[in-house]
């Protein structure tokens, strides 16, 4: 649940666009923040917020490619599957993500800490092949890398 | 205004038009999807592909969509230029890689735009070898059914759904070649327009859930050009029935109505002429008979009639040829007539109906430039609420006055929600601070978009408003230059007005009531059972020595009814319906209804050309019924004179399938004539709880019948403001016992905050028990 | 060459405003009648470095000064296409540059209101960038009366939730106003009806934070800038089987071979240029015998490709070309709105057929049926996606026509290459 400080603050972001439904994209990345992924509530929080009917927010978060309408691990590798990463051996890389994930692509580890993705074009081309871990770029990567970024987030996690 | 050339052929255009709207209207139908004329261009499916030729040396010729090409003076474009054609083709090979090519178990095949288009465009082969996408499909209601694979994107649903409808249910989902439409979970459509879907999908993927349970392939339909029975818009449709059965019902153009859309109480309400419990049989004294052997016996027992002891009530659901027929017999009879139990509501359609000489279309309603409504229009009349949201939609204001609940309260830029005894008080003070005798700014601020608006428009529901608000309601008008329209009751409320003088109804009643009249005839209606005014008929059962009822439906007067007569329905019978505006348009004969079982009536049949011949077989109307007891009375006039009644204030019987035709000045005079002068003075609010009625888009006396549509009916109780509920500190599952002149009920309470504070929220159902009518002040308690 | 886009970009850390110095362009600009410095502009040949290359002045110059007010500013900072990454640079390593390059220009095009969309995978540069528009607000650069000028400005990062169409420059109004982005009909141009109905122009960030150089020097010397027929600078990148990939400001013109063999180092060890695509993913391929072509938009467009985001991707005679475009139609195919038909539906047909092909599934006539495709969906889809995606495929069926037959002729991949699991 929001407390009553964000739903201010986010009631503010949304007030300051001529029209309510731009605030929306915000108010579901502050909530996706928050509660990792989208749920069914996190819709209808949104939903009082903008102005917009559960229908039309489930419009824009099953278009937009950074929304998470289903559960995913705490952290999220975005591997980079387009033209330079690909030469560089993504497709290698992602097979060898669900190897060290044990779920396919997708769908978050089953200790729930990690969700490993393909995503287009990073703009890390001069890194291939590259990988956005959260928010934070990564490489080039090769095998003991990505082992290393998946077993880091492994062992740190647990509880 | 200019001229572009397709192909050589010269097509005049207005300015702003596009081409493929250009062409449409000169008669050459460009190849489309995403197209159509409601809801305009959008450019996404690409079929509607033109050359346009080079207007300057150096120009190579392009490519362009049609409905997104303005046309220009001179213009040349071409539909038949190779590169348009292979376009066109592409676009069909294109969204044919997903389409499930399933005509043959698709509702929609031989119906189905995209048919059309594959056949006419081509190409006639299939090349695509690679996988087909496929959804799984959503429960979307009893109304609608979902087929998701066969879709081709065109985004029509959607678009008429949010955009044009504005609802908020139905939305377009996920990207690339794996868009969705449908809602975010199964369930309803909450939409009263959503049976559109089905209309407005060029392929199969939204179809008519009743009409495929109950399919035929609609080459095998009969049609006739009909009118809409559910409300007083009097929307064209095409019903289309099979083998004695009545099948579906889709709408039909007619610019002076409706242009493209019908409401879901329009599309799904005809149920009630296929339900179980329709009345087939004839009845005299609870033994099943001929309708010939009553016919007979009606004869018989209005002859010992004295004068003036018979009453006869008309119906605002039936056409003008039953109504006529019945005002024909009452006078030949020296009886009484009167189409409304009710004589509060005679009173308020006489007087809306005098002040709608000038009402808006629905096309003009949707192109005014601000709305004032008093009163739920989409519980009144769905169709006149979607012309609104067209307003709306165009940034326009809406202001609302309402009692009860209303839809359009969402999309109300001001509002004012009142009880239902201060609802004239409140228009009449905005009267006054309309024409500037009264400084309000409260009131002020409510009206002040109408004030600057060109084109203004106010709309009222004359049930909720009742004669003394139509009139105050017509002042407002006037004082802000807006047009004026009024949702009546039923299909046929204006063209009873037509045939009624004023104080029929209180005549009739108080005659009853003083032992008077003890024979009534009742058509097409209930005074025994729904309505408002009920309480005071159903007292006078027992007073009445003979009760003939005629009507299509089963209702709880004509179950008390000594002599009862099944009658056809709108879709077996040919007549007329006069709309809102005073427009009285035609309806056909769709087919016979001759499933039926043999009924002696038909067997042995008197003289060729009787009225009562059987021709295929089927019920008799009103008219021939009632005619035919003039006839057999020896009252040839009945017939002859009805003929005259029915039609007296139009040029001609109009005929189904034109326009229509308007009242004539006559008419609207009879009107101002039929207004009363002093209205009973409207009770002022006592401090007690007022009933509220709570209506909804499905709510009206034939539809009620309609099964599929009514298992969407909001969920029966007393309704009572959040507010309320904590002051009288009430349990939120508590049920409260009410009690009316009619009777008690015992209802759930719900809570819920569209309902004015001290009210009680009631549907007409509930009133109809309670003998309760809006505003009336009732006593209630927790029941034990 | 002096850096100019990349001046700060020796620095440890992105300058704050402090390290940055006086936002001296917007003092020397505000002193400028906008219509005077529209002209200096003019005088020059810069061009939307966002792939369209539309001469800014002329852009500039549409929205009428009496057209209903607000009047927007967006800066198209959706870097998504496959091989780009200049505009990241910015982002990350200069943000106050950025935003003194949107005052100067807000300026000139006399907005009201400036949106930052930035995608949503630059969280980080957006979070910088927020960081300097806060820190030059409380300078009194953004906001009412900036400077005293009577100018007023204020700046939205607006970060996106992802997707390629997004940068086009329709279907960025859309996203903005919080729908889905779908590209919206022209006309009308954004510039007459753009966010929220009101006039707005989009413009790239590279292209922007070229002005800023031209109200402080001139047009003249940014011509200077440039060489064999170029303007001012560029920031160039080239990506793919290179020994040293990355991102140079160069003066606009610089040649292809300059960039692949000195400052990418040249082709990893072993390996031969087969053919590069000049200007990002959706664009045509350019061959050995073409990298000595200045890289500029007309040159470019005088080889038949497009100049585009001038990213170049290099492949090398170790990629089979047939996985190649595969790989870059599958972008595609992701990527489309599901908007218009041959975008949507036309795309992954082609894609079966590809894909049929490099299984050994292929049969003769599959590469003119692909050609027949990429001539059908090209011109008549909706909006500039789908052309771009068809560009470098037909291109390949063309350029690389004997190894699409030898697939076929051999029922696989000569390269021995197994076919890649793509998610597509």
């Amino acid at each position: 649940m929001l407390n009553e400080d964000e739903k201010q603050h986010l009631a503010a972001h949304i007030a300051h666009y001529p029209e309510a439904r731009a605030g929306a994209i915000y108010t579901l990345q502050y909530l996706q923040k928050k509660y990792g992924h989208l749920h069914d509530k996190a819709l209808r929080e949104a939903s009082e917020l903008c102005g917009l009917s559960v229908t039309q927010l489930e419009e824009l978060v099953s278009f937009y490619s950074l929304l998470f309408r289903r559960p995913v691990g705490k952290r999220v590798l975005r591997v980079c599957d387009s033209i330079a990463c690909h030469m560089a051996g993504a497709p290698a890389l992602l097979a060898e993500a669900e190897q060290l994930t044990g779920v396919p692509l997708g769908q978050p580890s089953k200790d729930g800490e990690m969700t490993v993705l393909p995503h287009v074009c990073l703009g890390l081309c001069d890194r291939a092949p590259a990988a956005l871990f959260d928010e934070s770029a990564q490489g080039p990567l090769d095998s003991a890398a990505l082992a290393a970024l998946i077993t880091s987030v492994k062992n740190t996690g647990g509880q | 205004m200019g001229t572009f050339y397709l192909d050589e052929q010269p097509i005049p255009f207005e300015d702003g038009q596009n081409v493929l709207d250009a062409a449409r209207k000169a008669g050459v139908d460009i190849p489309h999807f995403c197209y159509h004329p409601a809801l305009g261009s959008l450019g996404a499916c690409r079929l509607c592909m033109v050359e346009l030729q080079p207007s300057r040396e150096g120009e190579r010729p392009r490519n362009m969509a049609s409905c997104l090409l303005m046309a220009n003076e001179g213009m040349r474009v071409s539909l038949t230029a190779e590169k348009a054609v292979e376009a066109r083709q592409s676009v069909i090979e294109e969204v044919m890689t997903n389409h499930p090519h399933d005509c043959p178990v698709c509702d929609e095949g031989g119906d189905c735009h995209l048919q059309n288009m594959t056949v006419e465009v081509g190409p006639p082969y299939r090349r695509y070898e690679g996988t087909k996408r496929t959804f799984l499909n959503q429960y979307l209601g009893p109304l609608v059914w979902h087929s998701m694979d066969r879709c081709i994107t065109c985004y029509r649903c959607v678009r008429f759904y949010q955009d044009h409808a504005l609802g908020d249910d139905l939305g377009a989902f996920g990207s690339r070649n794996r868009v969705y439409f449908g809602r975010s979970e199964n369930g309803p459509l909450e939409s009263p327009f959503a049976g559109n879907l089905a209309e407005v999908c060029p392929t199969g993927v939204f179809t008519d859930r009743v009409y495929r349970r109950n399919f035929t392939r609609v080459w095998d339909l009969q049609t006739a050009p009909s009118v809409c029975p559910h409300c007083s818009v009097g929307c064209n449709i095409e019903p289309g029935a099979r083998e004695g059965s009545l099948r579906r019902v889709i709408s039909r153009e007619n610019k002076r109505v409706n242009e493209w859309f019908i409401c879901d109480r329009g599309r799904y309400g005809h149920r009630y002429t296929e339900v179980d419990d329709r009345p087939r049989t004839a009845r005299v004294d609870g033994r099943e008979v001929s309708v010939e052997e009553a016919l007979d016996v009606a004869v018989q027992r209005l002859s010992e009639s004295a004068d003036g002891s018979i009453g006869g009530l008309g119906s605002v659901r039936e056409d003008m040829e039953g109504n006529a027929a019945l005002r024909s017999l009452m006078a030949a009879l020296r009886g009484w007539y009167t189409a409304h139990p009710n004589p509060d509501l005679e009173a308020a359609i006489a007087e809306a109906a005098s002040l709608s000489a000038q009402a808006p279309t629905l096309t003009e309603i949707g192109k005014a430039d601000a709305v004032l409504i008093a009163g739920d229009l989409t519980g009144h009349a769905p169709m006149m609420d979607l012309a609104v949201r067209q307003v709306v939609r165009a940034g326009h204001p809406l202001v609302l006055l309402h009692t009860g609940p209303a839809p359009l309260a969402q999309h109300a830029q001001r509002r004012r929600q009142v009880t239902p005894r201060e609802l004239l008080g409140l228009i009449e003070a905005l009267q006054a601070a309309g024409e500037g005798t009264v400084q309000d700014e409260a009131l002020a601020q409510l009206l002040e978009p109408l004030r600057t608006a060109r084109n203004p428009v106010v709309l009222g529901v004359a049930e909720t408003l009742g004669a003394p608000g139509c009139r105050a309601l017509g002042q407002l008008a006037t004082a802000l230059g807006a047009r004026l329209g009024f949702a009546l009751p039923n299909a046929n409320a204006f063209g009873t007005a037509l045939l009624s003088r004023p104080g029929d109804s209180d005549r009739v009643l108080e005659s009853t009531e003083n032992g008077q009249v003890d024979k009534l005839i009742v058509l097409g209606s209930d005074p025994l059972g729904a309505g408002a005014g009920a309480g005071r008929w159903a007292a006078l059962r027992e007073r009445l020595s003979f009760l003939l009822v005629l009507d299509c439906v089963r209702t709880k007067t004509s179950e008390q009814a000594d002599i009862f007569i099944p009658l056809s329905a709108f879709t077996e019978r040919s007549g007329t319906f006069v709309n809102y505006a005073g427009l009285a348009q035609g309806f056909a004969k769709v087919f016979p209804r001759d499933d039926y079982p043999a009924n002696t009536f038909y067997a042995g049949l008197g003289p060729v050309g009787s009225p009562l011949t059987p021709r295929d077989g089927h019920l008799p109307d009103a008219f021939d019924a009632i005619c035919e007891i003039g006839q057999r009375m020896g009252l040839g006039r009945v017939r002859r004179n009805a003929e005259i009644l029915a039609y007296q204030f139009f040029n001609e019987p109009p005929t189904p399938g034109r326009t229509g035709i308007t009242v004539d000045a006559a008419g609207f005079a009879h009107l101002r004539d039929s207004a009363v002068g002093d209205f009973r003075p409207a009770p002022e609010p006592g401090g007690g709880w007022q009933v509220v009625m709570t209506t909804w888009y499905g709510d009206e006396h034939l539809a009620l019948h309609a099964p599929e549509l009514q298992s969407l009916a909001p969920r029966e109780g007393v309704r009572m403001h959040p507010d309320e509920v904590a002051a009288q500190q009430l349990a939120d599952d508590a049920r409260l016992c009410l009690s009316g002149p009619g009777g008690q009920i015992r209802l759930e309470l719900i809570v819920d905050e569209s309902c004015p504070r001290s009210t009680l929220g009631l549907s007409r159902a509930s009133m109809a028990v309670l003998g309760a009518d809006e505003g009336d002040e009732l006593g209630w308690e927790v029941c034990a | 060459m002096e850096p100019v886009l990349s001046r700060h970009f020796h620095l440890p850390e992105p300058p704050d405003l402090k390290a940055y110095g006086d936002y001296r362009a917007l003092r020397a600009a505000l002193e400028q009648k906008p219509a005077d410095l529209i002209d200096q502009i003019g005088q020059t040949a810069l061009r939307g470095y966002g792939g369209a290359g539309f001469p800014l002045a002329r852009k500039w110059s549409a929205v009428a000064a009496d057209a209903p007010r607000p009047h927007y500013m967006v800066i198209n900072l959706d870097e998504t296409e496959p091989g780009s990454f200049k505009d990241r640079q910015l982002l990350y390593r200069d943000p106050h540059q950025i935003v003194e390059a949107i005052l100067v220009s807000g300026y000139i095009q006399g907005a009201d209101r400036a949106f930052v969309f930035v995608r949503g995978e630059y969280a980080e540069g957006a979070e910088g960038l927020q960081r300097a528009v806060d820190e030059a607000r409380e300078a009194g650069l953004i906001g009412k009366n900036v400077l005293g000028s009577g100018y007023s400005l204020d700046i939205d990062v607006h970060l996106s939730a992802g997707r390629y169409i997004c940068g086009e420059e329709t279907a960025l109004l859309n996203a903005l106003e919080g729908r889905r982005a779908n590209p919206r009909s022209k006309p009308p141009f954004p510039f007459q009806k753009g966010l929220w109905g009101k006039p707005t122009l989009v413009n790239n960030l590279e292209t922007v934070c070229q002005v800023p150089g031209i109200v402080l020097n001139g047009p003249d010397w940014f011509k200077a800038q440039g060489i064999n027929g170029g303007e001012g600078t560029k920031l160039y990148s080239v990506c793919g089987p290179v020994k040293n990939p990355g991102f140079w400001e160069l003066p606009m013109g610089t040649t292809a071979r300059e960039l692949i063999y000195e400052h990418a180092g040249g082709m990893l060890d072993g390996r031969e240029l087969t053919a590069f695509l000049p200007g990002g993913a959706s664009t045509a391929f350019l061959l050995p015998e073409h990298v000595d072509a200045p890289m500029h938009f007309e040159s470019v467009a005088k080889l038949r490709s497009r100049f585009g985001t001038c990213g170049i991707i290099v492949l090398d005679d170790a990629t089979c070309p047939l996985d190649f475009l595969i790989a870059i139609n599958k972008f595609f195919v992701r990527e489309s709105c599901g908007f218009c038909t041959p975008c949507r539906d036309g795309l992954p047909y082609a894609h079966s057929i590809l894909e049929r092909i490099e299984a050994g599934q292929g049969k003769p006539g599959d590469r003119e049926h692909l050609l027949e495709l990429c001539g059908k969906i090209a011109p008549n889809s909706f909006c500039a996606f789908a052309p771009g995606a068809v560009m470098p495929m037909e291109s390949g069926l063309n350029v690389f026509a004997d190894v699409i037959e030898a697939h076929i002729e051999q029922g696989g991949c000569p390269w021995q290459h197994e076919p890649a699991r793509r998610a597509v």
